[in-house]
Order: structure tokens, then C-alpha cells, then sequence
């Protein structure tokens, strides 16, 4: 499996080029900063820098391109923890729990957890890799669109669970969400609800509605208050804290193995990526728990699950990367550009001629891990004075910052546009305790359940028969409805052979 | 969102209305510059950045061309070259946008005028003709290729075509939609005297997907765009291309036609995509010099040896057609568009 000699020399270029190292940090602390901007993509810095890679070789290049990967996969769960406002879809369930922890003025345990998990996460999917990159790169390659459809499902049921007083209104802002997302040009290539505006073909864009929605439910919150954390004693940076919220992840193994699992298989497909990975992570802790309710009101497992799917979802993209020549998403995408930058094509034949280069990647990603640790703490103990700001300066300065970021996002004025209609539609719901929350997950799924359903019917021919012969959708079916109905019924049969048996009693 | 923001409001409005005062002053002057300017600037052109819109997102072949451009642009024209990405809408926004700047030079487009142009054209109800616009030239043009699983069940365009014939409606077939290749795959079945229900066709948002499942043994085969899947000829193999000769690159697969032929069939088809840089039609009247500046830079860019080199490197195309030959090679592929246009609504 790994093949020593490679390995060998791999190290021998990562002990004899030092640039490789020397641009892991700003790489990591690029990305970190980026991801911490709310609209700012690890994709759009990656094109930026693009250009300066072609005086890199290639390991150093390649290296640089994954540590701002890396950073932007941490950054973009600061805002979301500190403010409520995920950066990007992949910290959207870092959002559930991270945020009512802030609240509770336990910011600085939630931020600790969230760079353990997401730094555990990142190094546990690249040790996978280490070990079995030709097989997490195929085990990818064996997931159709019935499976893909499965699983977000799966991630689509977390609509019911993440719900306030109402499990009906959840539900119905879940098919608002999905409704919205139905708008523009279907997978059928019908135009759909655009009202012949052509800026609406490709749909409403994802990242300024979420920004919107999240923004103004969370700002409409705040207005009575003087500050996110309401006691003044616990209004605190306290990097000890945070060492404690370090502490306290790597006292949930399973929950990291299990996102950094789906991480390190679902992150490597094209078009799911890392917004997927963190919910389906999210849904999965949540319904193996032994309370399911305590999520979305501070647990730390909820943010411990989302960190760690979407932190291994690079090592699950950088496989398919390599081993296959397939980028993704858009940052893999910028990528295999940059490998093309210095003639080499990736896939298969790369992987054998350049075990050596791919094995040094990886082995700096490990390290990257520990080195974001370091950067981290400093970089969150920087971001966690937010909460020393009084909401009301606080306020417009989050609603400028997610303006521009959806200005930087669309282009033109329909990103700010977006976001704004969107404020409306999430204080309205905020204020009927519709859960915005659901709706978000509708809006991310929504589009991909559909494209992912009508990929199954047209491949199967709208045979039935065709699920029979794929195994793991199989086992996918049987574990979705056990997540759905296994309580219930469960509880049902204890109820039945209860009665059955105090009528035997009796 | 207004009642959250109330409690700022007071404290705002007043500073508002004392700026708005420079600002106006500012914009006053800017617009006087701009009557005077036009013809003392027309000598001295170009004294600003020139911008090259790129009709789609980051990351993709449009927008890596023109970061590759860019520079060397740069390096002719004396002034810095930028990149705006206006992506959506099968290209329709970014075009639009471009139609909207000033036609002055200052702005160049980068976009794909066969297939998208002709899909927002004539399905997506886009306010421009082929006609508002004078392609400088098609720099890159891709063709589609019939590709199969590695070790997939059918290992020739052959074995293809036999299996859709005797197994009508059992093979699957991926495309991405609104490309090119939807049409060519249409095409292929008409020709062939087949109803569309004789495949399963599978439509993708996007080819990366397509591959992947492609790869993944999900589809008995797959039209996609050849030179974008050459990364993946380990785990795809081309069985022929919708071309007029063979591609090296594809290890001898055979053109389509050659073995339609054997099938006593003869069939049309578009390329790929066609990815070209374009201003406006009546630039060249309005701002003769302007016009020739950027032709006689870009030009002499595509014919430098070393950006040439460079460009080969990164799988850049840099074809020189010039503006007669682009134009006729993009009415070619409208006719075949045309002759087809049944497929532009087919679901």
C-alpha cells in the first residue's frame, strides 16, 4: 500500500526545499482570513494567486494552493460561530450549535472546538489518504446519482430536525427553501419562476441568501441587546478557554471519525463538496445521539460533527484530484490549472510517476494541520473581540461586511439585491418562528435532490429494478429509513408488548 | 431588516447628507473630463487599464485564457490588462454587460459564441445578435468525442451503435446540457433513423460530473468535450470524434463520420465550444485607431513565440483565424444549429 521508496524521497524534497515551507504559513493565514470574510470563496483567492504559482515548482505550488484549502475550511466557521453568519454553505451546521454557544457567552470553548475539529479532521482524512489514496479515489467513483440522492436526503430529513416550537412551520420553511431553489433554468431545461429576468436562470444565488437570511434573523435577535454575549463577566477572550474546547474534541473521537469519514468519500464529488459533507455529518451525530434535542441549542457535538466533515473534505477532493484528474469543485478546479501550469497532467498516470510529489503533499498537509493549531489560536483570539463590540456598531458593521461580500460574490448588484430581499424574508420568518435554519438547508439541497432524481430516473429508465442491483444505495435506503422511522416504531412495539403484557397480568 | 438598523439610524442620517455634497462635486467633474477627453485621447490610447470581461466563473477554460492573455496584452498595449468575471445565465449576463460599457476599446469580451451564444439567442430571449459584434478571433476551439468506461461493457463506437439497435432504450448515454455535445448526441440518433427514446440520455450540469460518472462506470458512454477530458484518458477511453480528422491526442479514435459511413450514414455536427475575443461591430468605425491598436497587439500577441509556448504549455488553444475565417466557422456552426433547431427544446 505505500510504497516505500516513494515515501523516501518524498521526504528527502521536504527536508531540502524550504520555500515549500515557507509559503505554508501565509498560505494558511490567506485562507484563514479569506474564509473568515463572509462571500469570500477559497476559489476566488486560489484565481488570485494562480498566476504567482507559475514561479513555484510544483510541489511548492501545490503545497501553497492547499494550505490556503486548508485555512479558508477553518475560516469560514469563525463567522458562523461568532456571529451566526456562515461565510460559505460549508459551515452552515457549524452555525446550529457554534452560534447559541456564543450566546451563552461560551464563544471561546466553541471556537477551540471547532479548530481541534476541524484540524483533526483535515489530518485524519489526509492520513487516510496517506494510506489508501487509489481506493478513497474509487470508492468515490462508485457513488451514482442514486446514492448521492440518498444521501441528501439524509441531509434534507435534518429540515425536521432543526426546528423551534413548530415542527409544522420547520417544515414548511424547508419547502420554502426548496421552492426558492426550484427558481431558474431545471435540471429539465424548463425556465422556472425567473419572470424573465435573465439574472435569475441560474437561479437564486445560494451564498447571498443565506448570507441574508442568517444576517437579518440573527441582527433582528440582537436589536434589544446591548452585546452578543449578554454577561458582561463571561464577555471574555480567554485563550485557556480555548484550550479547553481543544480538549474537550478530542474527547469525541468517533464524532470526528465519523465526519471525517463522509468527508474524506462525499467531499471528493464533483458539484457536493463540502456543503453537503458538513450537514450530512451534522444529521448523522445528531441522530446517533441520546439526545437528538439538545443539538441546535449549544451542543458541542453539533459543532465538533460540522467542523470535521467539512475540514476532510479537501483530502476527499485532493484524492479525486490526483489519483483521477477530476476537480470537485472550483478550488480543485483552480488547481488542476495550476498543474497544468507546469505540464503535468493529473490522473492516474501522475499518481504512478509522481507517487513521490503526491506522498510530499500529503505529508505536508499533516503538518499543516499542527501549524494551523498554532496560527489558529492566534488568529481566534484576534476574531473573538467581536463579541467585546456593542451590537449596535456591531450591526452595520456585519451588514456592510456581507454586502460587499455578496457584491465580491455576483459581480454586480444582484448579490447585495439578493441578500436584501432575503433579510426581509428571514425577519419575517425569525419573527414567526418559521426556523431559518431549514430554510437554508432546503435552499442548499433543494436544487441537488433534484438534479440528483432526475440523473436516477433517466439512468434506470424509470425501472424500478435498477436499485436491486446497487448495494450501497441499498444499504444508504435501509439506514435512511431507520434514521426516519426507527424510533417511532421502536417505541410502538415497546408500547404493543407493554399492553400486551399488562393484559396477560391482568 | 429596518427595525434592527432603527436604533443606528439617527446617528447616520446626518453625515449622510454632508457627503453627499463632495460626492456630487466629484461626479460633476469626472463628467466634464469625460466630454473633453475623447479626441485628445485618441493619439495618446490607451492611457487606462483595458478590461477583458470573461463571460463565465473563475476557474474555468474561458477564464483561463484570459488570465493567460492578460499579461501579454498588457505587455503590447503599454497599460495593465484586467480580468472581470461576469459569469451566468449560459453566458448571457457577462455578454450583456459587455454590450452595456461604453464602446470605446477600453473593454474586450472573452465568450463563447457557438454554442452559447446561439442557446441564448434563440431559447433564452438574449438582447443581441450575432451581428452587434466584430469577433477578433476564435483562439480556441474544441471538438466532442464519444467516450467510453475504461473497462466498460461497450469498447467501440461500433459496439455502440449495434447495442442502441439491437437493445433500443437500454443503453445510457451522458451529456451535459445546453452544450454542444447535446446536440451532436441528438443529431447522432436522428441520423441513425432512431427515435430519441432509443438511449437513455443523462443530462449533467456541468462535464466534471459527467466524467466522474463516466469514470465510475454510471454511463455505457458519454459525448463529451474532447481536450477537456484528455486528464482523464486512464480511466475513459475515446471511441471517436465529432471532427473532420482524427486527434492525435486521442490515440487514434476514428472521426465519427468514417464509421457512420460504414452505416451508409452521414451526419452533422458542431464543435465543442468555441472560445474567442470579441468587440464591438461598430468599434471600428467609431474609433478607427482603438480598433487597430488592440487588433495589431493581439495579433502580434498569438504570433510571439514565447506566450505561444507558454500557452501550449497550460493547454491553452492559440489558434490565429482572424475576423473572416472566425465568422464564417461561427455560421457554419449556426447553420448545423438551424438545421436542427428542434433539438434547442428537446427535454
Amino acid at each position: 500500500m505505500i510504497d516505500v521508496h516513494a515515501l523516501m524521497s518524498a521526504l528527502q524534497l521536504l527536508g531540502s526545499s524550504y520555500t515549500a515551507w515557507l509559503l505554508t504559513i501565509p498560505g494558511l493565514a490567506l485562507g484563514m482570513l479569506g474564509g473568515a470574510i463572509p462571500g469570500v470563496s477559497s476559489a476566488l483567492i486560489l484565481a488570485i494567486v494562480l498566476p504567482a504559482t507559475l514561479w513555484m515548482n510544483l510541489m511548492s505550488s501545490l503545497i501553497f494552493m492547499t494550505a490556503i484549502y486548508t485555512g479558508s475550511a477553518f475560516g469560514v466557521a469563525i463567522p458562523a460561530i461568532l456571529m451566526g453568519v456562515p461565510g460559505s454553505p460549508a459551515a452552515v451546521a457549524t452555525s446550529f450549535d457554534g452560534y447559541p454557544m456564543t450566546q451563552r457567552g461560551e464563544h471561546n470553548l466553541a471556537l477551540g472546538l471547532a479548530l481541534a475539529a476541524s484540524t483533526l479532521g483535515h489530518m485524519g482524512a489526509y492520513l487516510i489518504l496517506f494510506f489508501g489514496i487509489g481506493v478513497i479515489s474509487h470508492a468515490v467513483l462508485r457513488l451514482g446519482p442514486l446514492e448521492m440522492l440518498l444521501l441528501m436526503l439524509w441531509g434534507l430529513t435534518l429540515i425536521a430536525a432543526l426546528r423551534g416550537r413548530y415542527v409544522s412551520r420547520s417544515l414548511v420553511s424547508g419547502l420554502i427553501g426548496i421552492l426558492i431553489a426550484t427558481i431558474g433554468l431545471s435540471p429539465r431545461d424548463v425556465i422556472r419562476g425567473t419572470f424573465n429576468l435573465p439574472q435569475l436562470l441560474d437561479g437564486v444565488p445560494v451564498v447571498p441568501a443565506m448570507i441574508g437570511l442568517f444576517a437579518a434573523s440573527e441582527l433582528f435577535n440582537l436589536a434589544g441587546t446591548s452585546y452578543l454575549v449578554e454577561r458582561s463577566d463571561l464577555r471574555t477572550v480567554n485563550v485557556r478557554k480555548m484550550a479547553e474546547g481543544i480538549r474537550l474534541a478530542l474527547r469525541h473521537p468517533v464524532v470526528i471519525l465519523r465526519g471525517l469519514v463522509i468527508g474524506a468519500t462525499v467531499g471528493g464529488l464533483p458539484g457536493v463538496g463540502a456543503a453537503v459533507c458538513n450537514l450530512v455529518s451534522y444529521a448523522e451525530t445528531r441522530r446517533g445521539d441520546a439526545h437528538p434535542e439538545s443539538f441546535g441549542k449549544g451542543n458541542p457535538k453539533g459543532v465538533i460533527a460540522a467542523e470535521a466533515g467539512n475540514a476532510s473534505s479537501e483530502a476527499g477532493s485532493m484524492a479525486t484530484l490526483l489519483a483521477l484528474g477530476i476537480p470537485g469543485g472550483a478550488s480543485s478546479a483552480v488547481m488542476l490549472a495550476a498543474l497544468s501550469l507546469h505540464n503535468v497532467t493529473s490522473g492516474p498516470q501522475f499518481l504512478d510517476a509522481s507517487k513521490d510529489i503526491v506522498y510530499a503533499i500529503i505529508l505536508n498537509n499533516l503538518a499543516q494541520g499542527a501549524i494551523m493549531l498554532v496560527l489558529g489560536i492566534g488568529l481566534i483570539g484576534l476574531m473573538a473581540n467581536v463579541i467585546r463590540i456593542p451590537v449596535r456598531v456591531l450591526i452595520p458593521l456585519i451588514l456592510v461586511l456581507a454586502t460587499f461580500g455578496s457584491y465580491g460574490l455576483s459581480g454586480d448588484m444582484a448579490g447585495p439585491l439578493t441578500m436584501v430581499v432575503f433579510g426581509f424574508l428571514g425577519w419575517f420568518m425569525q419573527r414567526h418562528e418559521y426556523s431559518v435554519p431549514a430554510c437554508v438547508v432546503g435552499l442548499i439541497l433543494g436544487g441537488k435532490v433534484e438534479v440528483n432524481l432526475l440523473q436516477t430516473y433517466q439512468i434506470s429508465g424509470g425501472e424500478l429494478g435498477y436499485i436491486a442491483g446497487r448495494p450501497i444505495a441499498l444499504v444508504l435506503l435501509v439506514l435512511l429509513l431507520f434514521s426516519l422511522f426507527g424510533k417511532p416504531l421502536l417505541r410502538w412495539r415497546r408500547r404493543r408488548l407493554g399492553v400486551a403484557a399488562t393484559t396477560t397480568t391482568s | 431588516m429596518t427595525a434592527e438598523a432603527s436604533p443606528a439610524r439617527p446617528a447616520t442620517t446626518a453625515p449622510r447628507g454632508l457627503q453627499r455634497r463632495p460626492l456630487l462635486t466629484l461626479l460633476a467633474g469626472a463628467g466634464a473630463a469625460g466630454l473633453a477627453a475623447p479626441r485628445a485621447r485618441a493619439a495618446s490610447w490607451p492611457n487606462q487599464p483595458i478590461t477583458l470581461v470573461v463571460t463565465t466563473k473563475a476557474g474555468g477554460g474561458f477564464d483561463h485564457m484570459a488570465r493567460n492573455l492578460a499579461p501579454a496584452l498588457s505587455h503590447e498595449l503599454g497599460v495593465p490588462v484586467n480580468v472581470l468575471d461576469k459569469p451566468g445565465g449560459a453566458m448571457l449576463l457577462g455578454t450583456e454587460y459587455f454590450l452595456s460599457r461604453p464602446h470605446d476599446g477600453n473593454t474586450l469580451l472573452i465568450s463563447g459564441p457557438s454554442p452559447y451564444w446561439y442557446f441564448d439567442i434563440n431559447k433564452f430571449h438574449a438582447g443581441f445578435r450575432l451581428k452587434d459584434f466584430d469577433i477578433l478571433n476564435v483562439q480556441w476551439t474544441d471538438r466532442s468525442a464519444v467516450f467510453v468506461p475504461k473497462h466498460g461493457r461497450l469498447q467501440s463506437f461500433h459496439a455502440i451503435i449495434d447495442a442502441i439497435k439491437a437493445h433500443p432504450g437500454k443503453i445510457s448515454a451522458g451529456v451535459v446540457r445546453d452544450s454542444g455535445e447535446f446536440f451532436n448526441a441528438g443529431i447522432l440518433i436522428e441520423s441513425l433513423g432512431l427515435p430519441r427514446s432509443a438511449i437513455r440520455l443523462v443530462t449533467y450540469e456541468a462535464s466534471a460530473p459527467l466524467r466522474t460518472a463516466l469514470a465510475g462506470k454510471q454511463l455505457d458512454f458519454a459525448v463529451i468535450s474532447a481536450e477537456a477530458s484528455l486528464g482523464m484518458l486512464g480511466l475513459i477511453t475515446p471511441v471517436a470524434v465529432f471532427s473532420q480528422a482524427t486527434m492525435p491526442e486521442l490515440h487514434g479514435a476514428p472521426t465519427v463520420s468514417s464509421v457512420l459511413k460504414t452505416y451508409g450514414v452521414t451526419v452533422d455536427f458542431v464543435p465543442s465550444s468555441m472560445r474567442a475575443v470579441i468587440t464591438y461591430a461598430d468599434l471600428r468605425t467609431r474609433h478607427p485607431h482603438q480598433y487597430a491598436r488592440l487588433h495589431d497587439a493581439y495579433r502580434k500577441v498569438l504570433h510571439d513565440p514565447a506566450f505561444l509556448a507558454t500557452a501550449r504549455k497550460q493547454g491553452i488553444g492559440t489558434d490565429w483565424l482572424g475576423e473572416q475565417k472566425s465568422k464564417a466557422e461561427i455560421e457554419a456552426a449556426y447553420a448545423v444549429f438551424n438545421r436542427h433547431k428542434a433539438l434547442l427544446m428537446a427535454r
